[in-house]
């Protein structure tokens, strides 16, 4: 028995070594198949995710804890009386930092715009968000009443740090509220949307501007992993980002499955293209595998035989694909992948942050399992046609 | 004996292995067809989105006046003298004036961007009155009466007569409140814009900024394909096609655009390495035909002749075949389009403006043209890297 095992691998390595260029060329066309499957797939995985970090780090967080009703995705609006107290929220886990915000006309002295203006709680806002990456940590605002902005926003109301700005908003007590706040820090953030209305000033300091009870907030951002949806109790509501930022999860979604798709395809191809080469070698063989029958080969030895090639086909051209790949991936991490090669130069931005161009470019499990997974169920079903046709081909004497 | 040129050699050669030069070209065609319609569908997404965009009160270009433009300064518009309505003669135009107000409502505070209108030359841009309920605007009369958005009527719970109170600053830099009627609301665009965007009469936003001149504007839209020369711009206005006034949607279309060349010369390796073994087989299978060819006379140069002739019947074959397919596919998704929901893209806004989520292929003939060569030219590769090496063998005598 373990003699018979032995001789067939040596026949099947002979059989794959009579044709050597022949060989190498479909394990490496498989190779580069299945190695362009996963970078496809993982290169859209870690550029989503830089993006992601990028947007949902500086701003949204991971997910969003509110009042029921804070939000109305539809009317594309925010209602500011749906606040809750800090006592609700006290058992979750300390991942997250405690926003409030509002509406309001921000006047200068030359010019007057509508802005979304933030409390932040910029100690654990600093600790927590990517604002850190812009600011030291140990910054904090000096007055009551002080502001940091974007530059495109301070350069829109012609302020200087120093000068004051009136804000006029609704306060959550239905009366009109108005302030006068202190530019204490100018930000420069790259440019894009997201400078043009960045306002934030402490969360005391816009509590006390909207009316608010101090140990009420609008928002719980959460920068941290997931929240167990059980701990969300009350008239509390967890909201995912993809609810904020609609069209860049749409959009991402979109992508994320056609590159799936595309890759099905390569995978359906490579399939093909090994159903076709291997079809062609077998059939060379058909005298042989006829004469292996009459001198009293037994059926399942020749399916074994070809079955053995199959194998090692199919071992050879996984082993290289991901060889290649953890190449590239291990290659392209050390030198990230600018992603204005794929925008023509433009920088990219998304939810009205200039985003970070460089994607490191990183490995992920699931990819490599899927995909060698599915290349494998591709191949072997590829290779039941020829060993099939082959087969009947041998068995007519 | 009947003398053939070598286009009917290469027809009988190819012939001869009928199955497997079917499966370089199926492959080819299949890859192809796949990477034309892909192509074409962005293509089409794209200028969906481009013409909604354009239709939504953008225009091709906008003519803006530098300080709004940077600063959303509404208190110094330009006024449209002689130069800029030269600039403008022959192009689709609408002069507007624009102001940023708060709105303080019980329901919450909200922005709002009242755009000054002139009804009649507005049309060109916005057909305004086809999406509309109500009865204004008809005419430039400096009334107050206002069309809001349906999405900010639904949130600050606002109808056709009541009033709508808006807080601005003067040009006294006076904050100050105005009752405006609401005469009107507009519809189907959208959450982003529908919320944040109000229509008034032209003169009545004249009258609130003290630029009572009727030729003031803070922006002309015009709606035109051809670029007006840069020297004919005033220096106080500047120049922006719709993509530069949007630029986070026409990056991620670019980002778009790019992911989807990538995944075409992916396609194309996959293609080539895919029919290479084949074609290798293919002419391996005809060594000794090779040796006769060359020892009747045939120099190199002719068996590369012969192996070109065969390469261009078989890419007349697989593209031949491909355009057929890819044509017959692209008439029935131009009919009925192709509904992108099925790949996620449920709600289609982009930069607040509802898109449809059935797109209608555009085929460009210069991209397409660039895919087909593409294909074709793999064919060729292999052809001539096979006989190569095979010549190359035989030179070695092995």
């Amino acid at each position: 028995m373990e003699n018979s095992r032995e001789f067939l691998i040596k026949v099947a390595r002979r059989n794959l070594g009579r044709r050597p260029r022949r060989t190498f060329l479909l394990i490496l066309g498989i190779a580069l198949a299945n190695a362009l499957t996963i970078w496809i797939l993982t290169f859209r995985e870690s550029s989503y995710k830089t993006m992601m970090e990028n947007i949902l780090g500086m701003k949204y967080g991971q997910e969003q804890i509110t009042k029921r009703g804070y939000y109305d995705f539809d009317k594309g609006a925010i209602n500011p009386y749906a606040h809750f107290s800090k006592k609700d929220i006290a058992h979750l886990p300390k991942t997250f930092t405690l926003r409030t915000q509002g509406t309001v006309l921000a006047a200068s002295d030359a010019n007057a715009i509508p802005v979304l203006l933030n409390g932040y709680d910029l100690e654990s806002e600093l600790q927590h968000s990517k604002l850190s990456t812009i600011l030291p940590e140990s910054f904090r605002l000096k007055e009551k009443f002080g502001l940091v902005l974007g530059k495109r926003l301070a350069d829109a109301l012609s302020v200087k740090i120093g000068s004051e700005v009136a804000m006029i908003g609704q306060a959550v007590d239905g009366s009109v509220a108005n302030e006068m706040f202190r530019v204490e820090k100018i930000l420069d953030l790259g440019g894009g949307e997201f400078e043009k209305n960045f306002a934030v000033t402490e969360i005391a300091s816009m509590q006390e501007f909207l009316s608010m009870p101090p140990e009420n907030v609008h928002l719980l951002v959460n920068f941290g992993p997931l929240m167990d949806k059980k701990l969300i109790t009350g008239d509390l509501k967890k909201v995912k980002w993809q609810n904020l930022l609609p069209e860049i999860a749409s959009s991402s979604g979109f992508m994320e499955r056609f590159t799936r798709f595309y890759a099905i395809f390569f995978a359906l191809v490579a399939g093909l293209a090994m159903a076709n080469t291997l079809s062609l070698s077998f059939l060379e063989r058909v005298k042989e595998y006829r004469m292996s029958t009459i001198i009293g080969a037994p059926v399942a030895w020749l399916r074994k035989s070809m079955g053995l090639e199959i194998f090692f086909i199919s071992l050879s051209s996984m082993v290289l694909g991901n060889i290649l790949i953890l190449l590239a991936i291990t290659f392209f991490y050390f030198f990230p992948l600018n992603l204005s090669l794929l925008t023509g130069g433009s920088p990219l931005q998304m939810g009205g942050i200039i985003l970070t161009q460089d994607v490191k470019v990183r490995p992920e499990m699931w990819i490599f399992l899927v995909c060698n997974g599915f290349f494998i169920i591709i191949l072997t079903l590829a290779a039941l046609y020829p060993m099939r046709v082959v087969m009947k081909k041998s068995q007519k004497v | 004996m009947r003398k053939i040129s070598i286009f009917q050699y290469a027809i009988k050669s190819i012939f001869r292995q009928k199955s497997r030069n079917f499966f370089i070209v199926f492959i080819v065609c299949l890859t192809s067809v796949f990477s034309l319609f892909t192509a074409s569908l962005f293509e089409g997404k794209n200028a969906q989105i481009e013409r909604n965009i354009i239709e939504t009160e953008t225009g091709n270009y906008q003519l803006i006046e530098k300080n709004y433009f940077e600063k959303y300064d509404p208190l110094k518009p330009s006024i449209l003298d002689e130069k800029t309505r030269d600039t403008i003669s022959g192009y689709d135009a609408t002069p507007e004036l624009l102001l940023k107000t708060t709105i303080l409502h019980p329901e919450g505070a909200q922005e709002l961007t009242l755009i000054g209108i002139e009804p009649e030359s507005h049309e060109i841009v916005f057909p305004l009155k086809e999406f509309m309920t109500g009865n204004w605007p008809l005419t430039n009369d400096g009334s107050k009466n206002v069309v809001i958005g349906k999405k900010f009527a639904e949130k600050l719970k606002l109808n056709i007569g009541d009033e709508l109170v808006i807080t601005y600053q003067d040009q006294s830099k006076a904050i100050l409140n105005e009752s405006l009627p609401i005469t009107g609301i507009f519809h189907n665009f959208g959450p982003g814009f529908e919320s944040h965007n109000a229509f008034v009469s032209k003169n009545f936003i004249g009258k609130l900024i003290n630029a009572e001149n009727p030729d003031a504007f803070h922006r002309i839209v015009l709606r035109s394909k051809t670029l007006p020369k840069p020297k004919e711009i005033d220096r106080n206005l500047v120049l922006k096609s719709w993509d530069e006034l949007h630029p986070e949607l026409t990056v991620m279309m670019k980002f778009h655009n790019g992911v989807t060349r990538a995944l075409i010369v992916f396609m194309l390796v996959i293609a080539y390495v895919s029919i290479i073994t084949p074609v290798n087989v293919l002419w391996d299978e005809r060594k000794e035909e090779v040796k006769l060819l060359q020892t009747i006379g045939a120099s190199e140069k002719t068996l590369y002749v012969i192996a070109s002739y065969e390469a261009f019947v078989l890419t007349l074959f697989a593209l031949g075949s491909s355009v057929i397919i890819w044509g017959v596919l692209h008439g029935l998704a131009s009919i009925h389009g192709l509904d992108f929901s099925m790949m996620g893209e449920r709600s289609v806004v982009r930069g607040g403006i509802l898109i449809s989520s059935v797109v209608y292929p555009v085929i460009n003939l210069l991209h397409s043209s660039i895919i087909i060569l593409f294909h074709g030219l793999i064919i060729f590769g292999s052809n001539f890297w096979c006989i190569r090496s095979l010549l190359k063998k035989e030179a070695l005598g092995e």
